[in-house]
């Protein structure tokens, strides 16, 4: 079983209880920096990858121009009633983002929530990103990441092994990664203590 | 949507909710033990585990984010440990204790995020 039929497998399953689990106190919690970034959605072609059960469809501003990803057909399913509610143009897909299957510079702008700490190799999943971007086009993540400040670091750390059976990694370091990847990072906006920040980044001209 | 003081009067009550409990919990263990410097670690191990979980039980119910049982880990371990010190003082001074340092970490946790977020506005992020 390679990689992504591992992860498909594994949202697969966790989108059963995936609403219940994130939908309630926790997307409260971030919905309004959530909807700070994507405001930043602009007219023009955008991919939000991950999509999962459509939580973040809520908070996107009305007729845009949508392509959404996710690896797990089974969160599509559950999407589907919020991608038919949405107010403009979203059109979902079942693809990895390790290997998207579109020409180089099809995107103005790319976004990810809570995304890249479960995307296995994040940083091939990042260039494939920066492929499909127009130069000059930007990025926008909602994310998890690693922690700096001890004793945080450390705990999420030995927590990793665990969470990585049922989810995402808690130690990654994605603005690391978006730089690895070719991107010039703008911005990075902590909200929880170096663990959930919004990063906005784009690719050089 | 809820707003950002919500979330910090939540999360400062829940801190000191955690703090206070596992307080209870590190003194009730301290009068148990013999010898009493055992109950020091278990309290902060127990403390630890119990605020995780009472901060993931029930607290993350109204204010969410997973990220937090960070907090309620700390809270509880160190609440766990000034209730096991306070043995003169009886249950209510321990939680009185507990209480003091759930706030104590609430606030420094709070400066901590303030100091991050102010070192990524002059471009530090790693």
């Amino acid at each position: 079983m390679n990689g992504a039929e591992q992860t498909r497998r594994k949202w697969d399953r966790a989108s059963i209880s995936y609403d219940l689990m994130v939908g309630g106190a926790q997307e409260r919690r971030w919905e309004a920096h959530k909807r700070a970034l994507y405001r930043t959605m602009a007219e023009g072609r955008i991919l939000f990858v991950a999509l999962g059960t459509g939580l973040d469809i809520a908070h996107f501003p009305p007729g845009r121009d949508i392509t959404a990803l996710d690896i797990s057909p089974a969160m599509l399913k559950r999407a589907a009633p919020r991608i038919a509610g949405y107010d403009g143009r979203l059109q979902a897909l079942v693809m990895d983002v390790r290997t998207l299957d579109f020409p180089d510079a099809s995107f103005d702008q790319a976004f990810t929530a809570c995304t890249f700490c479960s995307v296995p190799d994040p940083v091939r999943g990042l260039r494939e990103l920066h492929r499909v971007l127009r130069p000059g086009g930007t990025l926008g993540m909602f994310e998890h990441t690693g922690s700096r400040c001890f004793p945080f670091n450390h705990l999420l750390n030995a927590l990793t092994p665990l969470s990585r059976r049922v989810g995402p990694d808690l130690n990654r370091d994605t603005v690391g990664n978006v730089l690895r990847a070719g991107f010039d990072v703008e911005s990075v906006e902590p909200h929880y203590l170096d663990i959930v920040k919004t990063i906005r980044a784009r690719k050089p001209v | 949507m809820q707003s950002e003081r919500w979330f910090f009067w939540g999360d400062l009550g829940a801190s000191a909710a955690v703090g206070a409990a596992m307080a209870a919990a590190g003194h009730a263990l301290a009068m148990q033990l013999s010898p009493v410097w055992l109950a020091f670690p278990l309290a902060v191990l127990a403390g630890a585990v119990g605020g995780m979980m009472l901060g993931m039980l029930v607290f993350s119910h109204w204010l969410g984010g997973m990220e937090t049982m960070f907090q309620s880990w700390i809270c509880g371990a160190l609440g766990a440990l000034a209730g096991a010190c306070m043995v003169p003082g009886g249950t209510l001074g321990a939680m009185a204790w507990g209480l003091g340092v759930g706030v104590a970490v609430f606030l420094a946790l709070r400066i901590w995020n303030a100091r991050i977020a102010a070192q990524a506005r002059r471009g530090i992020w790693s």
